[in-house]
């Protein structure tokens, strides 16, 4: 009468129903009210994901009220440069990140950014979704190290000790992909530097 | 005539005025990210007074539900009952902010109660990002937080036997704004208790009014 398929079909049916409501929750799902702050070392898993990031190849330099009154350690032509006019290109190999800026009148720059021994990870529930839907996290991994150098339009500023924080920024559920991140930002802070950059992801 | 003359040199005085000093004193510019630890100043004192809890408080849960909390057995022993749901309203709050100190009274559905006692610590966090999520053209809308990690002096009915020292907490109000702190920017509160016989969080949403 039913096929032995039909049976195999029925019998997993029921055995999917017998199971208790939590067991078939989505294992990367996020529940209401998540927040979680962790610092840990970059696993392979993270440094395979930092290695797939692409980033956009525009870059803004962070200005607030002053202008670029308080920054230090950046040097190029601020008429022929708006502060959201830089050109980007990265790589993050051998557990480091090269941040080569352009501006608009050719001059160049490259930071060099070794990968700290700790990252951390911020994932957090914003409140910002419809009742019933899954929350979409806020997330952030976040790197604080040592800049080994600078060339070019940050060549005077990099005097050590000077230190970087790089920050991921981007949305998406408990498990982790390249493709959360939508945003990034990095500042650069020592005795002779103090700015600021930021763009978009290409994920 | 002499008002004119006055209007006119006011005008050239404003135009003559940068773009950067004429930007809005609170407004925020994109790209902003803000972390700092500081001592609670007597303006975020005032700001935490002014602050009104929200009348329910979740228990949060994952998929392990009681497996992971320790502390709550009176609620566990609740919650196995069929009518228990662990929903956004399923415990009643009502807490204050006075001499310093919180108190976070939570009253299950059937009445058992309990007062959580959580002095502010000497340190906070002030935390403000854009997190790139406001409409092009509109003014940035950072997502902040204002975080104090301290120790719990107290925990009295359905926390009792859970508190024992040395227990932590860590609370933390979640809101949106611009690049000042008003009570009403923060929306929602999420407090974290951990210790040798205590792990549970509960959280739920702010009702500040705005003026």
């Amino acid at each position: 009468m039913f096929s032995k398929r039909s049976l195999i079909v029925a019998f997993s049916l029921l055995v999917l129903l017998s199971l208790p409501y939590n067991l078939l929750a989505c294992a990367c799902c996020a529940e209401p009210g998540t927040y979680s702050i962790s610092t840990s070392k970059s696993d392979p898993t993270t440094l395979e994901m930092l290695g797939d990031m692409k980033f956009n190849k525009n870059a803004t330099l962070y200005t607030d009220a002053a202008g670029f009154d308080d920054m230090k350690g950046i040097t190029f032509n601020q008429e022929l440069t708006d502060a959201d006019q830089f050109d980007l290109v990265t790589a993050f190999v051998a557990k480091t990140w090269k941040f080569t800026f352009k501006t608009q009148d050719g001059k160049t720059g490259v930071l060099t950014l070794p990968i700290p021994a700790q990252m951390l990870s911020f994932k957090v529930d914003l409140h910002d979704k419809e009742p019933n839907i899954d929350p979409s996290l806020y997330k952030e991994f976040r790197f604080k190290g040592t800049a080994a150098n600078g060339t070019g339009i940050f060549k005077g500023g990099i005097i050590k000790p000077t230190s970087y924080f790089l920050v991921f920024q981007g949305r998406g559920n408990n498990c982790d992909n390249a493709s959360d991140f939508t945003h990034w930002r990095l500042e650069v802070t020592g005795r002779k530097s103090d700015y600021a950059f930021f763009g978009k992801m290409d994920n | 005539m002499k008002r004119s003359l006055i209007a006119l040199f006011s005008l050239l005085l404003l135009l003559s005025l940068s773009n950067n000093a004429l930007a809005c004193a609170c407004c925020a510019e994109p790209g902003t990210y803000f972390l700092r630890t500081a001592k609670p100043e007597a303006f975020h004192l005032e700001l935490l007074g002014e602050m009104k809890f929200g009348p329910s408080v979740a228990l949060y849960m994952t998929e392990a539900g009681f497996d992971m909390i320790k502390g709550l057995d009176q609620i566990s022993k609740e919650s196995e009952n069929e009518s228990w749901v662990a929903g956004s309203d399923a415990f009643g709050l009502v807490a204050s902010f006075t001499s310093r100190t919180w108190k976070f009274n939570i009253k299950t559905k059937t009445g058992k109660s309990g007062t959580l006692t959580l002095p502010i610590p000497s340190q906070m966090v002030n935390y403000k990002v854009d997190a790139h999520d406001t409409e092009p053209n509109r003014e940035i809308e950072l997502y902040k937080e204002l975080r104090f990690k301290g120790a719990v002096s107290g925990g009295t009915g359905i926390f009792q036997s859970g508190i024992v020292k040395p227990t932590t907490y860590f609370l933390v109000f979640q809101g949106r704004g611009n690049g000042c702190d008003n009570s009403f920017d923060y929306t929602h509160w999420r407090l974290e208790i951990e210790g040798h016989k205590a792990k549970y969080v509960f959280f739920g949403e702010m009702n500040t009014p705005e003026p």
